[in-house]
């Protein structure tokens, strides 16, 4: 068994009076593909962001990579894909490479010569996703699977050891949902990076993950190793 | 033209002024946030008023009245997180509100030329504070530019990959505060967010990528502020007014050029 990537225990959490997390306790290894499954306002999403210290747990201990994870600071070891990157607007400005790019900056002193060696990883993290030559592509005039491969090239650029994402698949066709599979489980078997990712499509997700957490009435229901 | 001093300082002031205005209304268009030029106009116009009554050079106090405005929304932002845009309705009825009520108390007959501008207005100390803006305005863009594009794009992630968004967020807010209450002195409280908004709904119709987004808002607002000035100077017209029509017409032409090409 690899290192604790996330561990939660007794996790409750509210919208004002609806408690939607009820007593919650998982962890997750590194190493590992977790599938966070079940209906739609099952909390899966608000799980995530707990795991990722975007919000607050009312009770109970969350930690991330054996830190609290509302006061997590080591962010390179995340890569995070939001919900809201999805309905992304179609006419924001920016160039695939420009997007790509946003994640290197914060790890990086503000003079360096760091030019040269960010082109370098953006073309290589575009590699992986199979988007090369697409760099210099506005980023509104792509489909939705290429987009969604984008952002995971964006999540890869600052080398995370976990990647964290939210309903990546809605919107996104059959093939391209596909090639999404396919690349996961070589960023997990090949470059050994943990995921996480949340979804309400229970059935394929199930086969793809080597483990699923099922929410459902704010409680864990049985979580199963996956094909 | 150039002949009058106070058209060289106004040349010197629009050109700043048209350089560091679409800048900050880039990032805040992109973010959805543009009305904000407006609440805060009108609130740099109730200081503008305030510093006439107590006898303090006005743009001294419009600068203090919108970064006070910038932290009242902020404020109110938290509490009403549902409805975020509501800070801003409410920032604006306390603006419109002490205009009227300083207005009223008298010694403020040179409002109307902070309502829309005034090329006689400018004098050094106005190009002084103009100045120092733009150099902590691009400073801060140069500085924080990618970080920014992180934010614009995607705040939670940002957040997620260690950026300060909560310092950057206000550092960026104190400089709209501050790009409103100096600019306001020659484009106008009234027309200060069109040309935060005007070159940039421009340059979104053409810019393939994020820099260059930025590059042709400036291009577009420093064009509007100098055809702006050289036609106002000329047919006598308050120069807020026709900078703002010359951005407006530059948009409509695009818009019909892009028609044609299509």
């Amino acid at each position: 068994m690899g290192k604790r990537i996330v561990m939660g225990k007794d996790i409750e959490f509210s919208y004002g009076d609806n408690k939607v997390l009820d007593g919650v306790s998982f962890h997750i290894d590194e190493g590992e593909f977790v599938g966070i499954i079940g209906p739609n306002g099952s909390a899966k999403s608000t799980l995530l962001k707990l795991m990722l210290g975007l919000l607050k747990p009312d009770k109970g201990k969350m930690e991330l990579f054996g830190e609290r994870a509302d006061s997590f600071s080591d962010f390179h070891k995340l890569g995070y894909i939001s919900q809201e990157v999805r309905d992304f607007n179609p006419m924001f400005p920016a160039t695939v490479e420009e997007i790509v790019g946003v994640n290197l900056a914060a790890r990086k002193g503000l003079f360096k010569k760091r030019k040269l060696r960010d082109d370098a990883r953006i073309k290589e993290v575009l590699r992986v996703v199979g988007m090369d030559g697409f760099g210099k592509s506005k980023i509104g005039n792509l489909s939705g699977g290429q987009k969604q491969r984008v952002f995971i090239a964006r999540a890869l650029a600052n080398n995370p050891t976990a990647l964290f994402m939210d309903e990546p698949l809605v919107g996104v066709d059959q093939e391209s949902r596909d090639t999404f599979y396919k690349l996961m489980n070589i960023l997990n078997r090949e470059y050994g990076i943990s995921l996480v990712m949340v979804s309400h499509d229970i059935e394929v997700l199930s086969e793809q993950v080597s483990r699923t957490i099922r929410l459902n009435d704010g409680r864990i229901h049985s979580g199963q190793d996956g094909g | 033209m150039l002949a009058y001093e106070f058209m060289k300082k106004s040349f010197v002031m629009g050109i700043l002024i048209s350089l560091i205005v679409p800048t900050i209304g880039y990032f805040l268009v992109l973010r959805r946030q543009s009305v904000i030029g407006d609440t805060l106009s009108h609130m740099a116009l109730s200081g503008v008023a305030f510093g006439m009554v107590v006898n303090i050079y006005p743009v001294y106090t419009a600068t203090a009245f919108s970064i006070i405005a910038v932290v009242g929304i902020e404020a109110l932002r938290r509490r009403y997180e549902a409805y975020a845009e509501l800070s801003l309705a409410i920032a604006l009825s306390a603006g419109v509100g002490l205009a009227a009520i300083f207005i009223s108390l008298g010694n403020t007959q040179g409002i109307l030329s902070y309502l829309f501008g005034s090329l006689a207005l400018v004098n050094t100390k106005d190009i002084v504070m103009v100045i120092i803006l733009g150099v902590i305005t691009f400073s801060t863009i140069i500085l924080f530019y990618r970080q920014l594009l992180h934010i614009t794009f995607d705040e939670e992630s940002a957040h997620l990959a260690g950026i300060p968004v909560r310092f950057i967020n206000w550092l960026f807010s104190i400089l709209v505060a501050l790009t409103v209450a100096i600019s306001m002195r020659i484009v106008g409280a009234l027309l200060i967010s069109s040309l935060m908004v005007l070159p940039v709904a421009t340059s979104l119709l053409i810019a393939k990528s994020f820099r260059a987004g930025l590059i042709y808002s400036n291009i577009f607002g420093i064009v509007s502020v100098i055809l702006g000035l050289i036609l106002s100077f000329y047919l006598d017209l308050s120069p807020g007014g026709v900078i703002v029509l010359i951005a407006l017409g530059i948009l409509l032409l695009v818009l019909a050029l892009e028609r044609i090409g299509s």
